[in-house]
Order: structure tokens, then C-alpha cells, then sequence
């Protein structure tokens, strides 16, 4: 399993907001569900559009470019015009940072 | 004395194009096409992911200030070395390490005739009225962001010339190889076949995984003097943290013919213009493009057979295979000015994915402004064809084995169209190579 390494302190990514960070030049969109942190691809399995400029609605982000939906838990896709999940990673929050791990995909 | 140190920081400024200039000892013209270029790269914006262009194109992770334009550390290393004893007999060698020349060689009977290849550096000081009359013609740094960064920033890349009516029977190929971390490879090269000439040539660029970032952004111009025939072959095998840019093009004289097989294996993301102009009445091209992704890898191709003149023709064939969850785009041009009566056109993009995750966008273009031309174009998204698979393993095949060799089919087509037996062979064992990578990956 890919190590975890640090992409963000907790007080960047506010409850109901998404961020956009990258791992090893791979971007990835970090969520806060109520004060909960989950990972997930940044891009929309749809087109190349950015999850993290999405609105984020409990744990339902949508994509801002054309509307599709993923849960951020589980990075299953909630409607169309996306037809596959979103990849989700392992989070650990330690004190105040935010970590995620590659190695492990939803 | 002046201390130069601005190429030594990471990050890109004026003052690193006039360190450049100053380190290599430039011609004045030379220095000033670098300042304007600079000018030309300040004044354009980034690209924008809300042009077509772009909107596939994550790029987002890339960081031009963590990356230094030059280095001063070059020599004949091992894997350069390696990459070069490739199989193929050639009449002349290039080779480039961090972006400088290291090694060259051309058969005597090549150079008595006038052939020249070398570092693009040393063909301006060597033959600066050749380089003056070609280097920029094809491609401006208007052209976009990176094509203004390379032509104010370039070090490394090769010069070809061919006289008239010389034959060079045998090929010419360059090699680079950058292990430097935190080095950009920004490249250029120039290949100039004069009229009634015929040449091969190649470009092959590696790296080995780095920490970090790699960025590779290249510029190749190819004058096709008329009635000249021009084989132009790339090998893109960039390690994996490396942004790869590239535009070649092909500018195609009266009866001139051209053809070219782009290869891309490497690189994290890659995005390579290939573009053919035919200005000259009877000229002809082929384009032949083969990428083959794995993990997360990005090839974004985009083509361009622009006629010009009447009686041109042009036929391409780009073939993607896609495992784990790689991506791919192909955005194909066919343009057909005014005119341009008595062209026929063709144009093929055909792709396999490998897993599930594994996705490809192929969008065919036709833009025509003459009334007599025939022009057709086809694309192709699919997975691995069950029928095939169950055929192959139920004459005893492992499925592993049963799927290479479905791999090895689909690029096959592509392979035998390359008019070159050693370079068909060369091309067979990347893709091999490739495919034992992926496999080990998986």
C-alpha cells in the first residue's frame, strides 16, 4: 500500500467545501462532510472537469460542468452523464493535517 | 565579468534566455529571436481548460518554477548508450545527454555528399545560414505558451540537412537522454531535406522515474523540398512524472512526400501536435501514430492534414491501446482550403481498451472549402473483442498470453504500414517491452 503523505491542513478544506490538492502530480479533491475528510479523484469520470470546483451538497459533490453527481463516501456515481464511480483514497486526519494514501482505491 | 546564475535557479525569466544566449555564445540574431520569443511567452496567457484544445487536458500539476532550463552536466552514460544500441543499422548517430551533444557520428560518404547531422546547437555556429533560413520558418513562438517558452529556453535537439537529390540509404537518428532531476528538456530540431532528396530520420527521448517533475517541451520542423520523400519517426519513452509537449511539423513541397510515425510510451502527460502542411501541388502524406498507456498515463494526440494546393493527398492511422486506467485523446484535423481541388483524404483512429477504467475520446474533424475532394474519416472505442479472447484460450492459451497476443494484433496493421523492415522490428519490441512494463505494473 502507497504510503500516506500530507496534502492539507484541516482548517483549508471548511465543512461543506472541497479542495483540490495533488499527489504525485496526480489531483485528487478533498472533501469535509461534516467535519468527516474523504478523497476522491478530482476529475469527473464523465469529462476532464474538476470535482473540486463542484458544489458539494452533504456528501454529494456535483460536477460543475455537467452536472453528474458522485457520493464522496463511496465515489459512486449518482446519476448521468456519469456511467463510473469516482476512485476514493484512505484518509487519516492526524492533529490538525490531512493525509491520503494512493495506494488504496475505491 | 558577468556571473551567470539565473539558469542554475529553478523557475524561467528574461534573464534566463540571455544567459543562455551568453553561455553558448549566440550570434546577435540568434540572441534577439530568444528575447522576442521570451516577450511573445510573457505576453500569452496559460492555457485556458475552457478552449477544445485544453478541456481534456489536466495539466493542472504542473509547475514551471520548480524546473532549470539547462544544464552543464553532460556525458556518454550507460543508458544513453543502451538506448542508442537499438538494432538499427543507421548511417549516422546523434547522441544527447541533459540536452547536450556527447557523441555524434555520419558515414564519410554521407558527409562528403553534404549530409549533415548534429546538435542544433553546434549548426549555429557550423552552418548559420542554413540555420538562419529554416529555424523558426515552420513554427513561431505566437504559436502558443509552451511553443514561445521553447523557442526562447531551447538547448538541446538536432539539425538535419540533405542536399539535392542525395539519397541517405540508411538512417539518421538522435538519441537524448536526461537523468538531471529537476531539468526541462526543452528541444528543437530542424530537418531540411532539400529538392529530390530522401531521408529517415529519428528523435527518441528517455528518462528514467525521478522524483518530482520532469518537463519536456519540444518543437520539430520538417521542410520537404520538392519532389524530396522524408521519413520522420519520434519515440517519446519520458518517465513517468514527466509533462511532454510537443509539436512537429511538416511543411511539404511540389511532389514531395512525407511520412512519419509518432510513438508514445512515456511520460505522465503527453500532449503532441502532428501536423503536415501540403503546399506543394502532387504531395502526399502518411501519419502514423501508436501510444500505448498504463496506470495513469495521458496521450493527448492532436493531427492536422491541412491541403493546400490541388492534387495532395494524405492518409492517417493512429492506434491507442489503454490498460489500467490511462486516458486518451485524439483530436484529428482535415482541412481542405480553398482551391485545394483534387484532394482525397483519409483519416483512421482506432482504440483498445484493456480494463475497465481505461477511457479514450477520439474526435474526428473535417473542415472543407473545396467542392471536388474526397475526404473520409473514421474512429473506433472498444474493449478487447470476447470472441477473440475465447478463440485464443480455447486453443490452450493462458488468458494473460491470449490478450498480448490481441495487443500485438491490433498494433500490427500500423507496424507493417512503417516503410522501414528494421524500424518495424524496433517498433514491435517497444510495444513488447511496453506490454511486459504494464503487466509488471498491474
Amino acid at each position: 500500500m502507497a504510503e500516506f503523505v500530507k496534502v492539507a491542513n484541516i482548517a483549508e478544506v471548511p465543512p461543506g467545501t472541497a479542495k483540490l490538492v495533488f499527489v504525485d502530480n496526480v489531483p485528487l479533491a478533498l472533501y469535509n462532510v461534516a467535519g468527516q475528510i474523504y478523497a476522491t479523484d478530482d476529475t469527473c469520470t464523465h469529462e476532464e472537469a474538476s470535482l473540486a470546483e463542484g458544489e458539494l451538497t452533504e456528501h454529494v459533490i456535483k460536477c460543475p460542468r455537467h452536472g453528474a453527481e458522485f457520493d464522496v463516501r463511496t465515489g459512486q456515481q449518482l446519476c448521468m452523464p456519469a456511467v463510473a464511480p469516482v476512485a476514493t483514497y484512505a484518509v487519516k486526519v492526524e492533529g490538525a493535517v490531512i493525509l491520503v494514501s494512493l495506494g488504496s482505491r475505491g | 565579468m558577468q556571473t551567470l546564475t539565473a539558469f542554475q535557479q529553478p523557475g524561467f525569466s528574461a534573464a534566463t534566455a540571455e544567459e543562455l544566449a551568453q553561455l553558448k555564445g549566440e550570434p546577435t540574431w540568434l540572441a534577439e529571436r530568444r528575447r522576442e520569443a521570451w516577450r511573445v511567452y510573457e505576453a500569452l496567457p496559460m492555457p485556458d481548460r475552457r478552449d477544445e484544445e485544453w478541456r481534456r487536458v489536466d495539466f493542472r500539476a504542473l509547475n514551471l518554477g520548480v524546473h532549470r532550463a539547462y544544464s552543464q552536466n553532460g556525458q556518454p552514460v550507460q543508458p544513453l548508450l543502451d538506448l542508442s544500441n537499438d538494432g538499427l543499422r543507421k548511417g549516422g548517430t546523434l547522441l544527447q545527454h541533459n540536452a547536450l551533444p556527447v557523441a555524434s557520428s555520419l558515414d564519410k560518404e554521407l558527409a562528403d555528399k553534404g549530409v549533415i547531422l548534429c546538435s542544433l546547437q553546434d549548426a549555429v555556429t557550423r552552418y548559420p545560414e542554413l540555420v538562419r533560413a529554416h529555424l523558426g520558418e515552420a513554427l513561431r513562438p505566437q504559436e502558443g505558451k509552451f511553443a514561445a517558452l521553447t523557442s526562447a529556453l531551447w538547448s538541446g535537439g538536432a539539425f538535419v540537412y540533405v542536399p539535392k537529390d542525395v539519397e541517405v540509404t540508411l538512417p539518421l537518428h538522435s538519441y537524448s537522454y536526461t537523468d538531471e532531476p529537476g531539468l526541462a528538456s526543452f528541444w528543437r530540431t530542424v530537418l531540411v531535406a532539400d529538392r529530390g532528396s530522401k531521408v529517415v530520420y529519428g528523435d527518441e527521448w528517455l528518462s528514467p522515474s525521478l522524483d518530482g517533475q520532469g518537463f519536456s517541451s519540444g518543437l520539430a520542423e520538417v521542410f520537404v523540398g520538392e519532389g524530396a520523400q522524408v521519413t520522420y519517426v519520434t519515440v517519446q519513452g519520458w518517465g513517468r512524472q514527466t509533462f511532454h509537449f510537443a509539436t512537429h511539423r511538416a511543411l511539404v513541397g511540389r511532389e514531395g512526400r512525407f511520412n512519419s510515425l509518432t510513438v508514445g510510451l512515456g511520460a505522465g502527460l503527453s500532449k503532441t501536435h502532428v501536423e503536415t502542411l501540403l503546399n506543394g501541388p502532387g504531395s502526399h502524406a502518411e501519419l502514423l501514430g501508436l501510444c500505448y498507456g498504463e496506470g495513469r498515463q495521458f496521450f493527448a494526440q492532436h493531427t492536422l492534414q491541412d491541403h493546400i494546393s490541388p492534387h495532395t493527398t494524405s492518409e492517417l492511422l493512429f492506434k491507442t491501446a489503454l490498460e489500467g486506467r490511462s486516458r486518451s485523446v485524439f483530436y484529428g484535423l482535415i482541412r481542405v482550403r480553398e482551391g485545394a481541388q483534387q484532394t482525397n483524404s483519409f483519416q483512421t483512429s482506432r482504440n483498445l481498451l484493456l480494463s475497465e477504467r481505461a477511457k479514450a475520446d477520439a474526435i474526428p474533424v473535417l473542415e472543407i472549402e473545396a467542392n471536388d475532394v474526397r475526404c473520409s474519416h473514421a474512429a473506433a472505442v472498444g474493449p478487447v473483442d470476447e470472441d477473440q479472447l475465447f478463440y485464443l484460450m480455447s486453443r490452450g492459451l493462458p488468458e494473460a498470453d491470449a490478450r498480448r497476443l490481441v495487443v500485438v494484433g491490433f498494433f500490427a496493421e500500423l507496424i507493417d504500414k512503417v516503410p522501414h523492415e528494421e524500424l518495424r522490428e524496433k517498433l514491435a519490441r517497444a510495444v513488447e517491452a511496453k506490454m511486459q512494463s504494464a503487466g509488471a505494473r498491474a
